[in-house]
């Protein structure tokens, strides 16, 4: 770590209020990290954020007044006062992404409440992207649920289902059924480990469809919490046929996505919101203006 | 009644209608003790039951959970045949005199048989209409007409004349030509009335009399000109589209203007759709009502119409042109069969144009909005 005396005095900083955890990822004026924190306290808990912010700054040995510009990201995004503007994870996770991995061409985050799919540009723009819009099925909770009925600590939950080479169908993918199917399957005997790669397949599967609605192009990165989760990496590997870049850190890629995006707007890279306002003028007339009534509406008015 | 109000307020009174649509309807019918024919719910060709001096309104989807409706009609149909078998059901339809189905979707067909026994009171009729576009759909489609002024005529218990079918269809052309005033306005000022406005003035045009809503529009369109110049035009400029037979629920509209867009175009049928284009008035006038049919489908194809002719992707890429927009937001309703089957070639034509695009299923109880709304300001922030 950094802190303010050895580097340089300008920082910004991202913060990811997610549905299970809060993160902060503060950096220089030169883009480099400087120090980050995730906690976790519960369902989109302010006071996780809070901490994760607390935690950062002291860290990077900054007080709140040193930070020049703050953008939000995640579920409670809207709710962070100290933030300038708040972006959601999907772009925030495309940009940092292609921060750490410029190649990088899909984004496959897992998330506590939500799965996406991100197409990225070489910018780290959003190309595309799907997202699991029904329920918790693929996502962290779905894990969460399914390992609170194993009695296993979602943390061993990767390492364990890795030594299963057994193949065991969850077929149900409603976290509430999954939940009774495992039941089932301990039932008639099956091993925890077995039922724990059972499902990391079950999850890999659902991610393949969302893979396939935005495209599966090369790299393929993953981030989020779920990327900490190496029996479920493993299954999706497996399932897309591609080997996935897993950073140091997924869990803070949001974050520090969010924090470059504050660059952009404290240095006037990206503009800021007001004068995102009036785009209309800086778009270009429609190709065929000659034959569009709006068009010759607009010229008649004017 | 509506001259000393301003454009806020006037709008407010159609939202509240809107919002509460079968009331005015209810009203109608004590002060004037005629009859109610409610549609269910697109292409009917309600100028020749205005004709007979009964009021025809559209009937609308409500917003609220399916309950009592479960019972009769399955939970994988779309939310808006469910929606008006269950208010059926729940006894709120008990003040239609007339029904009129349509054989436009087989999911509408099945909820008009529904709806029918749940309102045995209720003269229930049908409304042919024969989709196509080949030599013979003109005239097919005028027998149709025919067979409902059959119906019609029963029902009221009086001749419908080609005099009064024209007169309906003036009062009728004029609404639309006012509401595609409005329109022009809004394309040119997308920030002069939210989209939930525009939503509020079609659906309370579809449930009230249209000569009331015609009064209302004539008040309402010089007060929305002269603000014009005031308003201060901002956001990504999105086309909407689908959303067939249920009107997109108001607050995905929200979501949409929330996230930084603002709608500059629809093809909605609670929208542009249902006011594309006039019936002429110098022909005779079924003939022209059949005429109409086919030609509206050309200035807004619709997926149901079975239209050879016609290219729903392509028409949405020239509007994307046409209206300057960025960016094409499609919401359908979840089990929409017409829209499923069009929406893979939607997809190709805007991906071939370079026009990014976002599909909302929504699913009548609208089970994940945070997702909605995280979905909709990340497509919104890829345009600027
Ligand atoms: S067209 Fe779509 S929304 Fe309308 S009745 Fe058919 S399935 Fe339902």
């Amino acid at each position: 770590m950094t802190s303010k005396s050895d580097g340089s005095s300008f920082f910004t900083m991202g913060v990811d209020s997610g549905s299970l955890t809060g993160k902060a990822v503060i950096i220089d004026g030169n883009k480099r990290i400087v120090s980050y924190s995730v906690k976790q306290l519960g369902f989109v808990s302010q006071k996780a954020v809070m901490m994760a912010i607390d935690d950062a700054l002291e860290k990077a040995g900054l007080v709140l007044d040193d930070i020049a510009y703050t953008v939000s990201t995640g579920y409670g995004r809207k709710r962070l006062e100290i933030a300038g503007k708040n972006l959601t994870e999907i772009s925030c996770h495309a940009k940092g992404a292609n921060y750490l991995f410029p190649e990088v061409k899909t984004v496959i985050d897992i998330g506590g409440q939500d799965s996406k799919v991100i197409a990225v540009d070489p910018s780290g723009n959003v190309k595309n992207f799907a997202m699991n819009d029904k329920c918790a099925a693929g996502t962290g909770q779905f894990l969460e649920v399914l390992a609170r009925a194993l009695d296993v600590e979602l943390t061993e939950i990767g390492e364990l289902s890795m030594q299963s080479d057994a193949d065991i169908k969850i077929s149900s993918m409603c976290t509430t059924f999954a939940e009774s199917e495992v039941i089932s399957l301990v039932a008639e005997g099956h091993t925890t480990v077995d039922i724990l790669s059972g499902m990391h397949k079950a999850i890999s599967g659902r991610m393949k469809g969302l893979v396939g609605r935005v495209g599966l192009q090369k790299p393929v990165m993953m981030t989020g919490g779920g990327a900490k989760n190496i029996g479920l990496v493993h299954a999706l590997e497996k399932s897309l046929g591609e080997s996935i870049f897993i950073p140091d850190e997924p869990q803070i890629i949001g974050a520090l996505g969010a924090a470059l995006f504050a660059n952009d707007f404290a240095t006037g890279n990206r503009k800021k919101v007001e004068e995102e306002q009036d785009l209309d003028k800086a778009r270009a007339p429609a190709k065929d203006c000659g034959t569009c009534s709006v068009q010759n509406y607009q010229l008649n008015k004017n | 009644m509506y001259q000393n109000l301003s454009s806020d307020e006037i709008l407010n009174k159609l939202a509240q209608i809107a919002a509460d649509p079968y009331e005015r309807a209810k009203e109608w019918k004590m002060e004037t003790g005629s009859k109610i024919i409610g549609c269910y719910i697109m292409h009917f060709p309600e100028e020749l039951l205005h004709a007979a001096g009964v009021l025809p309104i559209v009937l609308q989807v409500k917003e609220e959970p399916i309950t009592t409706g479960h019972a009769y009609y399955p939970s994988y149909f779309c939310g808006p045949t469910r929606s008006i078998v269950d208010q059926a059901a729940k006894g709120e339809l008990d003040f239609l005199d007339g029904f009129v189905g349509g054989d436009y979707c087989i999911q509408a067909v099945g909820g008009a048989e529904v709806v029918g026994n749940l309102l045995p009171k209720v003269n229930n009729m049908f409304f042919r209409l024969p989709v196509g576009n080949q030599a013979w759909t003109h005239g097919d489609i005028v027998t149709g007409l025919k067979e409902l002024k059959r119906d019609i005529e029963r029902f009221a218990a009086k001749e419908i004349s080609d005099e009064e079918i024209l007169n309906s269809i003036r009062i009728y052309n004029k609404n639309r030509s006012l509401i595609r005033e409005i329109y022009e306005l809004k394309s040119v000022h997308p920030s002069l009335l939210s989209s939930s406005d525009m939503l509020s003035i079609i659906k309370s045009s579809m449930v009230i009399p249209k000569e009331e809503h015609n009064e209302i529009l004539e008040t309402l369109l010089p007060k929305l000109q002269a603000n014009k110049d005031s308003i201060k035009e901002e956001g990504v400029r999105v086309f909407l589209s689908g959303s067939f037979c249920g009107a997109p629920k108001n607050e995905i509209l929200e979501l949409v203007e929330q996230s930084g867009a603002v709608v500059v175009g629809d093809d909605l049928f609670h929208g542009y759709r249902y006011i594309s284009d006039n019936i002429t008035e110098d022909r005779e006038p079924l003939a022209a009502i059949a005429a109409h049919y086919i030609d509206k489908n050309t200035n807004v194809p619709c997926p149901t119409r079975c239209d050879p002719k016609t290219d729903w992707p392509q028409y949405l890429v020239d509007s994307m042109r046409k209206y300057k927009a960025d960016q094409l937001v499609i919401v359908m309703a979840q089990f929409c069969e017409p829209h499923m089957f069009f929406y893979p070639d939607i997809k190709d034509a805007m991906q071939e144009a370079g026009i990014p695009h976002l599909l909302l299923e929504i699913s009548h109880e609208l089970d994940s909005i945070e997702t909605i709304k995280t979905r909709l300001e990340a497509f919104v922030e890829m345009a600027v």
